[in-house]
């Protein structure tokens, strides 16, 4: 890529970025839920434990087209079932969204389709293992995603005249192809950093190799003019099959926030 | 653009669980569990069939008719560290609560060619230690480095001193008798020291999947030599079999390069880099999963010849003398 093109890219990004600063809506969600690790690379053994989530969500529902930037980070520590040996996991991830959006039924509900590229990175740490005790997570994802908000009365008319209506908002994001970081199936890390020897280390992947999903559901009411409350379900499952090795990480939780701006 | 967006509809179909077979947490599933994670990640199957006779399935058909439902952990603890024998490798354990199985046959079953009595007694009260290092100057001007473990770090800074300290001696004894191995950085470093040019010391490859032979091809390690002081003099480095895993490795560095001379018994090997797993029950096992190999290609698992084979002599050890220190200062001295 020229230094044209880097620009003309950077341009693009700093654009979505001032679409969305101006948006009309922005979220932050707490949550805490169940989360099952499986990294093969690390053992065998399937690890389930307590996680939790923070995630903020910028949007901006024009006419046509909105714009959505969200930041997540989870942070989990999980143990084997015989409960000997723990994994702390954590993860960041940035999602650029761009959907063509519609407006149906008066007005009450609006569908989004469209796209988001998702950057993510992150660890799995084991706090047994020695030479092989943590993995490092770097991908890269195109996703195709869609959105389903829905405003409705709650409580009565005299409830949704004084504090507006209330929105059931649905999101799907689901794999499509991407980058992915992985060592190989029996690769060191020490082979990686101090040797430099790379085999297969970045690896293209599509929605069979990275079968991920991720699903929000969030039910958000004003409390005031500009402040609604929020609460709602996130389900994040971020899988990976490359280099033989086999790893997921599946959040359940349970989100609680707020969103100004309105 | 329709369709596209059926393309995309159908996507969910494709987002399937990626996960892997489990276990039952029973003796059953346990001994299937850790053969299985053997089976597909230890790296030495295929070299050990050719050099010991090992057959993996047949051992699993030996051991799993001594595994039944009642057995309670200790029972099962041992037959599972016997199938793990039969690979005849120091870096297979399983770690339990109550034990640590492992196969130390490749120094047990040997002379120890080493005594902690003589050693103290050439050290005196009055030596030096620099991070893992012990050293002094012997009476006949000759320096002398005792490293027990790779474990223990060493600092550029260390090795600085301690090669100032030596300058001016005639040759350098490095013992590192009883080095059960630890950090292969350590082994690297201490062996840039006596590099002059960049060395081709071993190669490396790695399992690429779980089929027995599914290896990546060979990657050329060189030792580079330390831009800091070097040591130009000979050097004699003393072996013994519990001499393992990256200390082998540092006496595989130390043999490619030409004032180098190593003097004692074989080493023990362990030429694969350990990973971990565990079991249904909790149980952690270590195995041999990145092998290495010699300047020629070949295997170091099982050990490195000396290029003097020397034992302790029973003489020698009532005159508190150590017959593998002194030929090495013999050597040095000529």
């Amino acid at each position: 890529m020229n230094n044209n093109k880097w620009l003309a890219f950077l341009l693009l990004i700093a654009c979505q970025f001032s679409v969305v600063s101006a948006a009309a809506q922005t979220s932050y969600q707490f949550g805490f839920g169940s989360t099952d690790i499986l990294d093969t690379y690390l053992s065998q053994e399937e690890f389930r434990g307590e996680g939790f989530t923070f995630l903020s969500l910028s949007e901006h529902c024009g006419q046509a087209w909105s714009s959505v930037i969200q930041n997540q980070v989870h942070l989990t520590s999980a143990k084997d079932r015989a409960d000997n040996e723990s994994l702390l996991e954590g993860s960041y991830n940035l999602y650029v969204g761009r959907y063509r959006a519609w407006q149906l039924s008066g007005g009450n509900l609006c569908l989004q389709a469209g796209g988001l590229a998702n950057f993510g990175v992150g660890f799995i740490y084991n706090t047994r293992n020695s030479n092989n005790p943590a993995q490092a997570r770097l991908s890269l994802q195109l996703m195709p995603s869609a959105i389903a908000t829905w405003q409705f009365r709650l409580f009565g008319t005299t409830f949704t005249q004084k504090h507006g209506k209330a929105s059931l908002r649905c999101e799907i994001d689901l794999p499509l192809v991407g980058l992915a970081f992985s060592p190989n199936y029996g690769q060191s890390y020490y082979e990686l950093f101090s040797q430099g020897n790379y085999d297969h280390n970045v690896v293209p992947t599509t929605f069979v190799s990275a079968p991920c999903f991720r699903q929000q559901l969030t039910l958000t009411h004003k409390m005031t003019r500009s402040v609604a409350f929020s609460v709602g379900f996130l389900a994040d499952y971020q899988q990976l099959r490359v280099n033989n090795l086999k790893q997921h990480v599946l959040c359940n939780h349970f989100m609680l926030g707020f969103s100004k701006g309105l | 653009m329709r369709r596209l967006l059926y393309i995309i509809c159908l996507l969910p179909l494709f987002t399937a669980c990626v996960d892997e077979e489990e276990f039952a947490d029973t003796p059953q599933g346990n001994f299937e569990a850790l053969w299985k994670i053997i089976d597909e990640h230890y790296c030495f199957l295929d070299y050990k069939q050719q050099a010991i006779g090992l057959d993996w399935n047949a051992v699993y058909q030996k051991y799993k008719v001594r595994v039944d439902e009642y057995m309670n952990e200790m029972q099962l603890f041992e037959v599972l560290t016997q199938m793990l024998a039969e690979l005849r490798d120091g870096h297979v354990n399983l770690s339990a609560s109550h034990d640590y199985g492992r196969y130390w046959s490749w120094y047990e079953d040997f002379p120890t060619n080493f005594s902690d009595t003589l050693c103290r007694a050439y050290m005196g009260t009055d030596y030096k230690i620099a991070a893992g290092l012990d050293y002094r100057i012997l009476d006949d001007n000759i320096g002398y480095v005792r490293y027990e473990s790779f474990q223990h770090g060493i600092g550029e800074g260390n090795l600085d001193e301690v090669l100032a300290y030596l300058m001016l001696c005639q040759g350098l004894i490095i013992d590192i008798r009883g080095n059960g191995g630890g950090d292969l950085t350590n082994a690297e470093k201490l062996a840039a020291r006596f590099c002059h040019e960049k060395t081709l010391v071993g190669y490396s490859q790695h399992k690429t999947g779980p089929g027995h032979s599914e290896f990546s091809d060979m990657e050329a390690h060189y030792l580079e030599p330390s831009s800091n002081l070097r040591w130009h003099k000979p050097v004699v480095v003393l072996t013994n079999r519990q001499v393992y895993s990256a200390a082998n490795e540092f006496v595989m560095y130390m043999k490619t390069l030409p004032q180098v001379t190593v003097v004692g018994d074989r080493t023990g090997g362990g030429a694969g880099m350990p990973f971990s797993s565990s079991l249904p029950n909790g149980w952690s096992v270590r195995f041999s999963a990145v092998p290495n190999y010699d300047a020629q290609r070949q295997s170091v698992e099982f050990g490195i010849d000396p290029d003097y084979a020397v034992a302790l002599t029973d003489e020698d050890f009532q005159r508190g003398k150590d017959t593998i220190i002194e030929f090495a200062r013999k050597l040095l001295a000529e």
